[in-house]
């Protein structure tokens, strides 16, 4: 606020103010003072008036200041009104009472809200838990009787359910992980199990060159995160040979896995929306793309403190880097001395 | 090696025997869950795999009171997969924990690490046939003389030799080397095959590695 703005807002004392001292003026002027006096009198007067507006202009300043700056510091502003200060003038006590009434009203939605996206998302849980039960069924019964056409699309379902779940997980605050010592080559490993259907069916040649790096990191979100790397590369072969290549890169700060694949790599143009939430290529050859898988992978990553790159050349290769920063990563020589 | 299925649901139950009957294990298949703390013991069973949500009482609860009388191996077989319920299973006295939809490689896998079957890696060699194959320098020997054999060649004679006078497809075969961190397409599984039994036949060996029709080879 301007000091300049202030005797606007204060324009009714400043009337009142001038047509009172006209008024004395007038009484003294009538009842014979001197004309000394009555301009000593008016010159006091207003000297005093304008410094105690002055003054409650500070004053008001530095309050609504505190004010703004209480309301700054907030991380959740709509608690502003538990911390305020009560006012003591009338209007201001009106307002106070307004945004209390607004904060809470506001804060009874939210919790509401939340209640019930909780709700929603234990019901997700459940749901995912309970469908895997037949799922697990009929994979079984396909695995028994050889039937490899409908193995597959049972497998193809669960993994749809899988990422639903992960969907829902990844929106929770509350995180259901758990840190501990991982060996890259297990995870690595279990991911290319998890897919050797596709990949031998394919005659896919693996590079795996990873030897004993440890990182400190959940195993299963780990694994979530590189089989949607993995699928993606199996989606996206177009050569007749095909090459996946899995290698971890140490550096002093960091250990880089790097997952490439000779597919049909991602046009330059495409390159920075791959992790984009439902984006699927201005491509549109896979009509099967959900657009999920990479966004998830991102945004599961981040929550672990991973990082998550994309390098390309169209038609050539397709390269996903997950690096992991110093703090998480851990080296068997480190350990063994 | 006798297996204990306890699982609700009939159709999961049944295919998992099944498939475990495929390779090799006795099951039992309880249907009704009453006192199966006390039936259980009784079983003389070597391993149980567990479901978790279970009639009448959970496969936790359970798993702790059977831990009083038998020192039966547990694996957790469930569809609930958050590291709560890991956590769980391993303080009931779980040794294993895998969840649903499973795959029968892991599956296997994980029952033959239980039961302590993984493959003998303390042996020097293994002789069946007449044949010696030697696991510390990979190499077979038969009447005196001796090949040497290639990292790949190696593995899946091993594999013919642990799994004698059953026959080996190339589906199987692919999953074993798979298993083992060998991945190997088809075509270098044939051509691995074929410089095998050429191997093999230069040192005299004929009677190894029988093509049987459309099914695999056998030892």
């Amino acid at each position: 606020m301007k000091f300049l703005e202030y005797p606007e807002e204060r324009i009714y004392d400043i009337i009142y103010y001038i047509l009172f001292l006209f008024l004395i003026i007038f009484i003294l002027a009538a009842s014979g003072t001197k004309g000394f006096y009555i301009f000593l009198f008016s010159a006091v007067s207003t000297g005093a008036f304008l410094l105690f507006l002055f003054f409650s202009f500070r004053r008001t300043e530095k309050e609504s200041e505190r004010i703004i700056s209480l309301a700054d510091s907030l991380e959740e502003t709509y608690y502003i009104s538990e911390v305020l200060p009560r006012p003591k003038n009338l209007q201001d006590r009106a307002m106070y009472y307004a945004l209390r009434k607004a904060c809470r009203a506001m804060n009874n939605r939210l919790a509401a809200q939340e209640q019930s996206h909780q709700e929603y998302q234990e019901y997700i849980e459940t749901f995912a838990h309970e469908i895997k039960i037949p799922i697990s069924a009929l994979s079984l019964a396909f695995d028994n009787e050889n039937n490899f056409t409908l193995k597959k699309e049972t497998d193809r379902i669960s993994r749809l359910v899988e990422q639903m779940l992960y969907y829902a997980r990844s929106e929770n605050p509350e995180n259901d992980y758990f840190i501990r010592k991982t060996s890259l080559d297990e995870v690595v490993h279990s991911v290319i199990l998890k897919y050797r259907h596709y990949l031998i069916e394919q005659s896919v040649k693996l590079n795996i060159d990873i030897n004993n790096v440890i990182v400190y990191t959940d195993i299963k979100w780990l694994t979530f995160i590189l089989s949607q790397i993995v699928q993606n590369s199996i989606k996206y072969f177009d050569k007749p040979e095909k090459v996946l290549s899995v290698r971890a890169m140490i550096r002093s700060s960091s250990v880089t896995l790097i997952i490439e694949d000779n597919g049909c790599g991602i046009p330059s143009a495409d390159l920075p929306r791959i992790f984009e939430k439902g984006f699927t290529g201005s491509n549109r050859s896979r009509a099967t793309a959900t657009g999920m898988g990479l966004y998830l992978a991102r945004k599961l990553a981040l929550r672990l403190g991973l990082h998550l790159t994309a390098e390309s050349a169209e038609g050539e290769y397709a390269r996903i880097l997950v690096s992991f920063p110093k703090g998480t990563v851990h080296r068997f020589d480190d350990t063994n001395l | 090696m006798r297996i204990v299925i306890i699982e609700d649901d009939a159709t999961t139950r049944q295919e998992l025997a099944k498939l475990l009957t495929r390779y090799g294990y006795d099951t039992i298949q309880p249907d009704h869950f009453e006192d199966m703390a006390t039936e259980l013991p009784g079983l003389s069973a070597d391993l149980i795999l567990m479901d978790i949500t279970l009639p009448y009482e959970n496969g936790y609860d359970l798993c702790r009171r059977i831990r009083d009388t038998t020192r039966i191996p547990v694996i957790f077989v469930t569809s609930r997969d958050t590291s709560e319920d890991e956590l769980k299973s391993i303080r009931a006295g779980g040794i294993d924990f895998i969840t649903k939809p499973y795959d029968p490689l892991i599956l296997l896998e994980k029952i033959r690490r239980a039961l302590h079957l993984t493959d003998p890696e303390s042996y020097r060699e293994i002789t069946r046939k007449g044949c010696t194959l030697d696991l510390h320098m990979s190499v077979i020997k038969y009447e005196g003389k001796e090949t040497e054999l290639t990292r790949n060649e190696f593995r899946i004679l091993y594999y013919f030799f642990m799994n004698d006078g059953r026959i080996l497809s190339k589906a199987e075969l692919l999953e074993k080397l798979w298993n083992d961190r060998y991945y190997l397409d088809e075509n270098v599984l044939l051509v691995n095959m074929t410089r095998l039994k050429h191997k093999l036949h230069e040192i005299g060996v004929t009677h190894l590695l029988q093509n049987v029709r459309g099914e695999g080879w056998i030892l």
